[in-house]
């Protein structure tokens, strides 16, 4: 394979394929669907170049099963996926989180909900990506908002998911998955790759899910000399089905425990704008893009405004999100959607700020104009 | 030109080469340095249906990556043509194939006979080179050297002459 490197001008879905390999990614399972069809497009073709696998499944339920299979075998593993595809994607995403298999799954959300406008873009899955699979679990979930970040958030997808051992979700959208634009691509040398922890103890009486003191055990690949037993039942920490309430209270604690505690690991925001305004924009996604140019366009006509961007979906920004409602007057969240993460925004408001939702779900994006007008209607 | 941020749309049917002649225009604007961000927007069918391109070109950060005010609508369809005519401002030229729209003689209206003369070149798919050379001649955007440039590094050489040639015809016969 010809790596590219430095000045580039690609396609979002490409650039998350290069971020990908670049990670460390040697398998790919999936079952193509727009607007995600060109991650396995490339992927077909890039993998078998570098020694990796790529294999077509039959659907979207055994596309994340074969990678959380391959990442037990030692396979940074990763599929992408949208709308009907993330949907039967849920119940083994839960198992992945449960069992502490990494995995990275693209998802380049798209209209919904069914088949919908299937070629449309869509911000409709920030909370199916939370919640979509049962159970309390936790989940690292990554907004990419352009070419650039689409390879830097899957390479940092790879590593916070090796790190803590739990999937990561890449949630783009159409737009930002099509989009094509510029991207620096750094050498392979300047990229700080991370991969999981292998164990320290000796292979007798190993037992795979005894966790350090960051709550992460160290679970050996298939076919070592250390014994290693995934199931997706209550299990201890021998990995073997163990059924007692403690067992079971004692692992969904710890899962949840590797994750909050390491927030400011995970948690990435950008702040673009005046550090004070009136008005605070919160977007994330292609919307965050048209937030941008809003605050420059209402800079323009006298009007104060910034933008909290989250970088991070899950967990959510509470910290960066209560100091914008500390600050602003008012704030806005524009979202392509009915309102999702403006509820977590009204969740972590403890000071009676008021909220504005601002929503589209017709297929189009939301654009600067729409954004400005609503600051200039909550101003007044 | 400078600080100005262009926005060019490349409307018309599947199958007609829009995306691959809004990336090459993008191309072409990254080789020159400047930023550029190229969309598309397309219907389930990947022929046939109504698809377009846009593609904006600033020598600043370009936030929003899609064409809210236009520079240059290009309609090779009535659809495309329709779709822009009454949201566009007045002063946004509205390139259209005069083969297949009926236009409504808005004042930037500039007709100009895209698929006659692609038939005339000898080969449809140059269609692309063509309007891009129409599209340059009204909105010079990007230099047409950058242009061939592009052009010259992507296509085949089997395909190259030809739409090279269909370039320079699109870029010369627009008045």
């Amino acid at each position: 394979m010809i790596r590219p490197y430095g000045v580039q001008f690609m396609q979002g879905n490409e650039a998350c394929v290069y971020g990908a390999i670049d990670a460390g990614a040697r398998f790919y399972g999936g079952y193509p669907i727009t607007p995600s069809s060109e991650i396995a497009e490339l992927s077909a073709e890039l993998l078998p170049q570098v020694d990796g696998i790529f294999l077509q499944m039959e659907d979207e339920i055994g596309s994340i099963a074969t990678i959380i299979g391959a990442s037990a075998a030692g396979k940074k593993s990763y599929t992408a996926t949208s709308g009907p595809g993330f949907s039967l994607m849920q119940e083994n995403l839960g198992m992945a989180v449960y069992a502490e298999v990494p995995i990275v799954l693209i998802n380049i959300q798209r209209n919904g909900p069914s088949t919908a406008l299937a070629t449309r873009p869509a911000q409709g899955d920030v909370m199916q990506s939370r919640w979509g699979t049962h159970g309390d679990h936790p989940i690292i979930v990554l907004s990419p908002a352009s070419v650039q970040e689409c390879y830097d958030l899957t390479v940092r997808a790879f590593n916070l998911s090796e790190k803590y051992r739990i999937p990561v979700i890449l949630l783009g959208d159409e737009v930002i998955g099509h989009m094509r634009e510029s991207l620096i691509i750094p050498e392979l040398d300047e990229l700080k790759i991370i991969n999981r922890k292998t164990p320290s103890a000796p292979a007798e009486g190993f037992k795979p899910y005894t966790p350090g003191e960051d709550d992460i055990p160290a679970i050996p690949p298939y076919g070592t000399d250390h014994i290693v037993h995934i199931s997706s039942s209550c299990h201890d920490e021998s990995g073997y089905s163990h059924n007692a309430p403690q067992t079971a209270d004692k692992l969904v604690r710890r899962l949840h425990r590797k994750i909050e505690n390491n927030k400011t690991d995970i948690v990435q925001v950008e702040w673009f704008g005046p550090d004070d305004a009136e008005v605070t924009l919160i977007a994330y996604g292609v919307v965050s893009r048209a937030a941008k140019q809003a605050v420059i366009d209402a800079q323009k006509e006298g009007l104060s405004v910034n933008l909290l961007r989250l970088i991070t979906q899950w967990p959510f920004a509470d910290e960066q999100v209560r100091e914008a409602l500390k600050k602003a007057k008012a704030v806005i969240v524009p979202e392509l959607n009915l309102g999702q993460v403006v509820l977590e925004v009204e969740r972590t408001n403890s000071f009676k700020t008021p909220v504005f939702p601002l929503s589209r779900i017709d297929g189009e994006i939301i654009l600067p104009s729409q954004i400005v007008e609503r600051i200039k209607e909550v101003l007044k | 030109m400078a600080g100005k941020t262009w926005q060019i749309v490349l409307a018309g049917t599947g199958g007609q080469g829009l995306i691959l002649g809004g990336v090459t225009l993008a191309k072409a604007a990254v080789l020159e340095g400047k930023n550029a961000v190229q969309t598309q927007t397309y219907g389930i069918q990947s022929r046939g249906g109504y698809s377009q391109s846009e593609v904006v070109i600033s020598e600043e950060d370009v936030y929003f990556p899609k064409c809210d005010r236009p520079d240059l609508v290009l309609a090779l369809s009535q659809q495309g043509y329709e779709r822009y005519r009454t949201i566009v401002a007045d002063e946004c030229i509205i390139l259209y194939d005069q083969d297949v729209v009926k236009n409504t003689k808005r004042s930037h209206d500039v007709g100009y006979p895209f698929s006659t003369r692609v038939m005339d070149i000898g080969n449809v798919k140059a269609i692309n080179s063509l309007f891009l050379g129409s599209v340059l001649k009204l909105c010079p955007v990007v230099s047409i050297e950058s242009l061939t440039k592009v052009l010259e590094d992507s296509l085949p050489a089997k395909i190259l002459a030809i739409n090279l040639k269909a370039l320079n015809i699109g870029y010369e016969e627009i008045g």
